[in-house]
């Protein structure tokens, strides 16, 4: 997993990212494992709950879209938010909806960050890094 | 004919005065006639006796004149006629020959004869009166002797005159009298019998009316009459008027064309209650029309939001408007309703307009729904291309087949986003009716390879078995080949969509006079009641399946205009939860190619 270039960041960290778009997760994957991160995709919310279950360490954060088939983004931080063992588990939202998420949403799904798609790469970068700072702290 | 009966016998003329005139006329003919009758009697009686006392007369001159024409005595014949005339009033006496010549006469002046000559002339003419007779003088012939007995019948004419002229001074006099009894009483007793028959009950004004003729109290009766027309007219129109106004039938004429309003109006009191409501507020309030008023208009909305807000109309005392939306009724049943209200001025209470609008917010929901669903397709693209784009110019010594993965996913995207903006267009151009087709030719086999390729992904993705069964040969066929791609795209975009993980969907294609293309797959199926709305733009079937699947409700309506377009159709047969087969059907044409 060692590669040369980019900087580093401790392999501990992994992120579990969520999207039906196959082009995103591929693109968003491999661009954070250049950056050192561990990560896992998952094409819908049901998988990606199937995966964080069989995880013997729940993710650093999970990256997640908003509009997927059979269980959407929202239903998935609700989930992560309901299990003891996720529950501090920081998810940011990508979302492609006209409107903003509402408060009351954001505060039941314990949502913290949402990154309006388009989004540029970097964006996200400099997202994922302060939030699993954050993460670490609380840890 | 009857009219001027009517105007020498108006038919208001009384009968009094009818009888007056007619006695008077009467007594007036039969004096008339007694005059004419006695004064012939009388003329008659004085001839005759003028006829005997000439004859007297005659028989008394004769011997004298005898004696004196055959002496030659001309003086004495001459006393003789005078003595005769004095004694018998004659006011005249003449003795004249056959030739004219007068001998003698009472007057002496009417002599012509010189004397008595020795023979007579003989008579010319026969004495042709009573009162004249030829007297034979012995040797001589004959003379005669004219009488005029005056006197006696002058005095009798006078009587009759005076008589005659008693009786047309009478006639005169009664004329007169009736003339103008008739010009005095006769509009007094017309005007009284018209009184009389107004109280009879006669009402039509015009049959009172007298004849201009009877002079000024027939005009000032008729004035009178007109006076009364007018006022009637009036009085009739002022009570139409007063009656309009009568607060009563007001409220039911206004009450009428209220409720045959489409929206509810609602009038309420200060505290709320519901002073008035009609037909179609009663509807939207689930109440009746008489059980509602008096009622607090508050316990029929249940929303405490729209509660609060209708409250607060009552506490503002005439000032400003409110609008409130609110849900009433569960289910299926249940309707959005606009209340507009604004307090009465200087009244107290307010009036409410209560509009049915769920149609409204079911098309702004799917509306907003579809604008939603349109962004979302649009920004995935959006995202992926800026971040490929990105990625490529971050790492411009990436090696080759990294590079030409990463073009090749914008590639893929920006079609795709091109499409995307192209159905959007199209469903504007179906809103505004200006949807048309670019024909050109189109080559069927090269348009389902790329089908097949573009969608190999996507089922590959949910583990459907994707299969075209396409016959070994399909011709050119003419149409538009976008709109064609777009209504094929959505109908078997929607198969893989709707079709369970696992499942299959196969996309038959048959060209002989038509080309059928049947998408059958083995997904959810469309009840019944859906089937026929699927076609709806905006429509989405109420399955809860549906529900959690991403789309605009528009492939459909889409695919279904643009084959009406080119003269097919799409339709579709369904058995729910065992799958649906949509038919696509375009009728073949003569490639452009061929023709030309």
């Amino acid at each position: 997993m060692c590669r040369s270039g980019p900087p580093r960041i401790m392999s501990t960290k992994t992120l579990l990212i969520v999207d039906d778009e196959a082009c995103i997760t591929f693109m968003l994957a491999s661009r954070f494992r250049e950056l050192g991160y561990g990560v896992v995709t998952a094409g819908n919310g049901e998988e990606a709950m199937s995966i964080v279950r069989s995880m013997p360490i729940p993710p650093t954060a999970v990256i997640s879209d908003f509009q997927m088939p059979r269980k959407d983004g929202l239903q998935l931080a609700r989930e992560l938010r309901a299990d003891p063992r996720t529950e501090l588990v920081p998810v940011i939202m990508l979302t492609a909806r006209g409107h903003r998420l509402s408060p009351r949403e954001l505060q039941e799904t314990g949502i913290q960050h949402v990154m309006p798609k388009p989004f540029s790469a970097r964006e996200l970068q400099a997202m994922i890094v302060e939030v699993c700072g954050a993460a670490r702290e609380a840890a | 004919m009857r009219r001027m009966l009517r105007q020498f016998f108006p038919r208001q003329t009384s009968m009094i005065s009818g009888v007056l005139v007619m006695n008077t006329l009467i007594v007036a003919c039969a004096m008339a006639a007694l005059w004419i009758v006695v004064g012939e009697v009388r003329r008659e009686e004085a001839t005759r006796a003028a006829d005997r006392k000439a004859i007297v007369v005659a028989e008394m001159l004769r011997p004298d004149l005898e004696r004196a024409f055959a002496e030659k005595d001309l003086a004495g014949a001459r006393l003789a006629i005078a003595k005769a005339a004095h004694a018998g009033a004659l006011s005249g006496c003449r003795v004249s020959l056959g030739d004219g010549a007068v001998v003698a006469d009472l007057d002496a002046s009417a002599v012509t004869a010189k004397g008595i000559p020795d023979e007579f002339p003989p008579l010319t003419a026969e004495p042709d009166s009573h009162h004249s007779f030829a007297i034979d003088i012995p040797g001589k012939g004959r003379v005669l002797l004219a009488i005029e007995v005056a006197a006696a019948t002058a005095r009798s004419e006078w009587l009759e005159y005076g008589f005659g002229g008693t009786c047309l001074g009478a006639i005169v006099l009664l004329g007169v009298v009736s003339v103008r009894a008739q010009k005095r009483a006769t509009p007094v007793t017309l005007v009284q019998s018209a009184l009389s028959s107004v109280q009879a009950g006669e009402k039509e004004l015009a049959a009172l009316e007298l004849a201009d003729s009877f002079g000024g109290i027939a005009e000032a009766w008729n004035g009178m009459l007109r006076e009364l027309a007018t006022h009637r007219a009036r009085a009739r129109f002022d009570s139409v008027l007063t009656r309009r106004t009568e607060p009563g039938e007001r409220d039911e004429v206004v009450g009428k064309m209220v409720d045959s309003l489409w929206h509810g109006v609602v009038a309420v009191d200060e505290e709320m209650r519901i002073r008035y409501c009609n037909g179609a507020a009663a509807v939207f309030l689930s109440g009746t029309r008489d059980g509602l008023i008096g009622t607090p208009l508050l316990d029929r909305i249940s929303e405490l939001q729209a509660k609060e807000k209708l409250a607060a109309l009552a506490a503002a005392k005439g000032r400003g408007k409110i609008v409130v939306e609110t849900r009433i009724g569960e289910g299926d049943g249940s309707a959005v309703l606009r209340i507009s209200g604004k307090p009465v001025s200087g009244g107290g209470g307010a009036m409410l307009l209560i509009e049915d609008v769920t149609q409204q917010r079911v098309a702004d929901r799917s509306r907003n729904a579809f604008v939603e669903q349109a962004t979302h397709e649009l920004r995935t693209p959006l995202t992926n291309v800026r971040l490929y784009v990105e990625a490529l110019v971050e790492k411009p010594d990436a090696d080759v087949s990294t590079r030409s993965q990463h073009l090749n996913i914008i590639n893929q995207e920006v079609r795709r986003l091109e499409r995307i903006v192209g159905d959007m267009l199209s469903v504007s151009e179906i809103e505004a009716g200006t949807l048309k087709l670019a024909i050109h030719d189109i080559r069927l086999p090269a348009l389902f390879s790329d089908l097949e390729a573009e969608f190999a992904a996507p089922a590959r993705s949910k583990n459907i078995t994707l299969r075209f069964d396409l016959p070994p040969k399909l011709p050119t066929i003419v149409g538009d080949r976008d709109k064609l791609v777009l209504a094929l795209t959505n109908v078997i975009g929607n198969a893989i969509k709707y079709t369970p993980e696992g499942g299959t969907v196969k996309v038959g294609v048959r060209a002989d006079d038509a080309l059928v293309v049947d998408v059958a797959d083995s997904g959810i199926g469309i009840a019944a009641d859906d089937a026929d709305r699927i076609f709806d733009r905006f429509y989405r079937a109420k399955d809860p399946r549906v529900e959690k699947i991403v789309g605009t409700g528009l492939g459909l309506a889409l695919a279904r205009e643009v084959m009406r377009l080119h003269g097919g159709d799409v339709t579709v047969q369904s058995v729910p939860d065992r799958g649906s087969t949509f038919s696509i059907r375009m009728p073949l044409k003569a490639p452009l190619s061929m023709a030309a």
